[in-house]
């Protein structure tokens, strides 16, 4: 019982963190749409967040 | 410090902004790959006395006074924010017509810094340029370097820094005609004199030389196409079938099919975690995510031949090729550049549809832009070919020609039922054929690695929780035992009745085409948690389980309408902003959609006639699609034909 509450604390942990980047990627206009993005500003793995 | 990096398209000012900044923005060997500006602090290496400089890189600019949007970006960057300095960069290849925005740069009163860029290519032609008196002709510093190898740039930034100190403003060269109404021509008769003056060229311009002979292959009106084909079968060869496709086979069969769900199976198992977390864990998240980065190999292999292909000047060239053929079709030339790029992702794709002048070609090419399959729609493509055509290495490469055939049709089309005219010139400048830099290639290949694996952590791995979720529970969110009561199964049942007409029968279809539509990796990651959790056959092995739901012919199909109907959420953003209206997107998005959707139903239809002699499932509602669709083409033609008539006469 223990082992499933704290692998599901972490499993809704990072659903948490991939669901908030993926929000926060498509109302900046980052590309969390497509893969393989060349064009830096748009790409959401490498936002130059200055 | 503000210091802005300006200068004609391709002149390499974006990869002299990657090097005195530490950034990786991506270059290319082509003009117009530029089209936003970017800005980032100058690097410590370049900066001893810790300044505080930032560092604006601009998209090229041929003049001035703007032609193309991205143009404007720059003319406005200039005039309105006012740059404490700005380095001018000057392709060394070409310095006659550098100069000519050089000089416009020099009459703003910005202090300028000239960095006679590609000063390798001058040496290697034997020319040479008396750059200490130009640029007391000019009134400004001239540096010479080489931004690829970082030559000459220490040295340029510190005259960069020492001039912005200063802050002296820029005295204009002055010239005969500067001010009459004919300033142009005369502008560029003082540069053709003050070339003459400062560079002696040791080489014929007139001569043929070995870049111009295989240009006369490879760009040939009949030669060029098939050459293409055979270089993107190559591609498709070395990635798929060669290196890139035994580590994906590798990843998919044995790391993400067997050793990965075995061991998180066993330590689940250990620790006793409730089976359905552990199924949801197994089956939905590391099945789903792995199908997807199983392609990984295979992408990072494609991208790499692609990235040497861009960087040694072929895909200029291709650019120019299909100039030909776009022209006819009502296309720009330039419309090729987006596509290009649009192979790596749609959204830049759709960008750099900016380079266009024509609102109607702009429009146009951001319609067609996305048929050219992008980087998330090759998990599908390789997943397809490799189940349904294991031995036939032309499949991969073919869904390239038909992507184009599609662009020139879809041209016409356009073409037709809008009332549009064909008003700009296509001139692009061919970069100089070059040994490609394998270093370059592999930080691009290592880059689009970094961001596909980012996008299968993020929003692939949400939505593959949620399509576990949505086929193992039902509306009252109570497990089934049956997958079709599930709640997938109901939004794909309702989805399915309008894809019979395709031939595509089954819930499941629905549900990965739906999916898609968020990122079209999802398809197969839908189809991986569909699968993982019903069947026990593999998904990317050729007669494996997805085989249940196509045959060859319906899969090919099914490519097809997952390849041009609308593209990813965030791409159809980029469209919304390239547009210009929301009215010209639905426009857009309803014909992308009639394209996927009619291109499909005729694959299935025609093939299934011609392969197996019998028509596929849904016929006869395809007919009366097709007779349906003919009439809505006629009347809307006819319509336009009116309006094109009325307009004549009006004029």
């Amino acid at each position: 019982m223990l082992s499933t509450i704290i692998v599901g604390a972490v499993l809704a942990v990072l659903l948490f963190i991939a669901f908030k980047r993926s929000v926060n990627d498509l109302k900046q206009g980052g590309c969390s749409g497509c893969s393989s993005c060349s064009s830096k500003d748009k790409c959401s793995g490498k936002v130059d967040r200055q | 410090m503000k210091i802005a990096l300006a200068g004609n398209p391709n002149s390499g000012k974006t990869t002299l902004y990657n090097a005195i900044t530490g950034k990786n923005e991506f270059v290319g060997n082509w003009p117009g790959v530029t089209v936003e500006k970017k800005e980032a602090d100058l690097k410590r290496k370049y900066n001893s006395e810790g300044a505080d400089v930032r560092v604006v890189d601009l998209p090229g600019a041929y003049s001035i006074s703007p032609f193309t949007s991205e143009e404007a970006i720059t003319r406005d960057f200039v005039l309105g924010e006012k740059p404490d300095v700005i380095i001018n960069i000057v392709d060394g290849a070409n310095v006659s017509r550098s100069l000519f925005f050089t000089s416009q740069l020099l009459e703003l009163g910005i202090p300028v810094v000239v960095a006679l860029n590609k000063s390798d290519i001058l040496a290697k032609r034997g020319d040479k340029l008396d750059f200490n008196s130009l640029g007391k002709e000019l009134n400004c510093r001239i540096v010479p370097t080489t931004a690829t190898s970082g030559t000459g740039l220490l040295e340029l930034v510190k005259a960069a820094i020492e001039v912005g100190k200063e802050q002296k403003k820029q005295i204009s060269p002055s010239f005969d005609g500067k001010d009459s109404n004919d300033s142009k021509l005369a502008r560029q008769k003082y540069i053709d004199q003050i070339i003459e003056k400062y560079q002696v060229k040791s080489r014929d311009a007139s001569k043929v030389n070995i870049s111009d002979k295989i240009d006369r292959i490879v760009a040939h009106k009949w030669l060029g196409l098939p050459i293409f084909f055979l270089v993107m079968w190559a591609v498709y060869a070395i990635s798929i079938g060669g290196i890139g496709g035994y580590f994906s086979g590798y990843f998919n069969e044995t790391l993400f099919g067997e050793i990965i769900p075995t061991a998180a199976n066993g330590f689940l198992e250990s620790i006793s975690v409730h089976p359905i977390l552990q199924a949801l864990i197994v089956d939905g998240m590391i099945a789903g995510v792995g199908a997807v980065i199983g392609f990984l190999p295979l992408i990072m292999v494609l991208f790499f031949c692609l990235s040497l292909l861009e960087d040694c000047g072929y895909m200029a060239r291709v650019a120019v090729l299909m100039d030909r053929f776009f022209k006819k079709f009502g296309l720009s030339g330039k419309s090729i550049i987006p596509m290009i790029v649009g192979s790596g992702c749609a959204i830049p794709g759709v960008m750099a549809t900016r380079t266009i002048e024509d609102i109607n070609q702009r429009r146009m090419t951001v319609m067609l832009a996305p048929f050219i399959p992008c980087g998330a729609k090759l998990p599908i493509i390789t997943l397809f070919v490799a189940v349904f055509f294991p031995n036939h290495l032309w499949v991969g490469p073919s869904v390239y020609i038909l992507s184009i055939a599609m662009i020139v049709l879809g041209g016409m089309l356009l073409k037709k039922i809008f009332v549009w005219e064909n008003t700009s010139q296509f001139i692009m400048e061919l970069p100089e054929y070059k040994v490609p830099g394998i270093g370059h290639a592999a930080f691009q290949m290592l880059d689009k690695a970094k961001a596909f694996i980012y996008k299968a952590t993020t929003i692939i791995l949400v939505c593959n929780t949620f399509v576990w979720f949505a086929q193992a529970y039902s509306w009252s969110f109570q497990p089934v035992a049956d997958q079709s009561m599930s709640i997938l199964a109901s939004i794909g049942t309702f989805i399915a009745p309008l894809l019979l007409p395709l031939g595509f029968v089954g819930w499941q279809l629905g549900a990965a085409a739906l999916t898609g539509f968020i990122a079209k990796e999802n398809v197969v990651a839908t189809f991986a948690v569909l699968l993982a959790v019903a069947s026990e056959e593999a998904l990317h092995l050729p007669g494996g389980a997805l085989s249940q739901f196509f045959t060859p012919v319906t899969a090919f199909a099914y490519l097809a309408f997952n390849l041009f109907t609308p593209p990813c959420f965030a791409a159809i953003g980029a469209m919304n902003s390239e547009m210009g209206s929301r009215k010209w997107l639905w426009k857009g998005l309803a014909f992308q959609f009639g394209v996927g959707y009619i291109v499909a139903m005729a694959v299935t239809q025609v093939g299934s006639l011609i392969v197996y002699g019998s028509p596929a499932v849904g016929f006869i509602p395809a007919i009366i699609i097709a007779a349906v669709t003919t009439v809505y083409l006629v009347l809307k033609i006819k319509k336009s034909n009116t309006q094109r008539a009325n307009m004549e006469i009006a004029a």
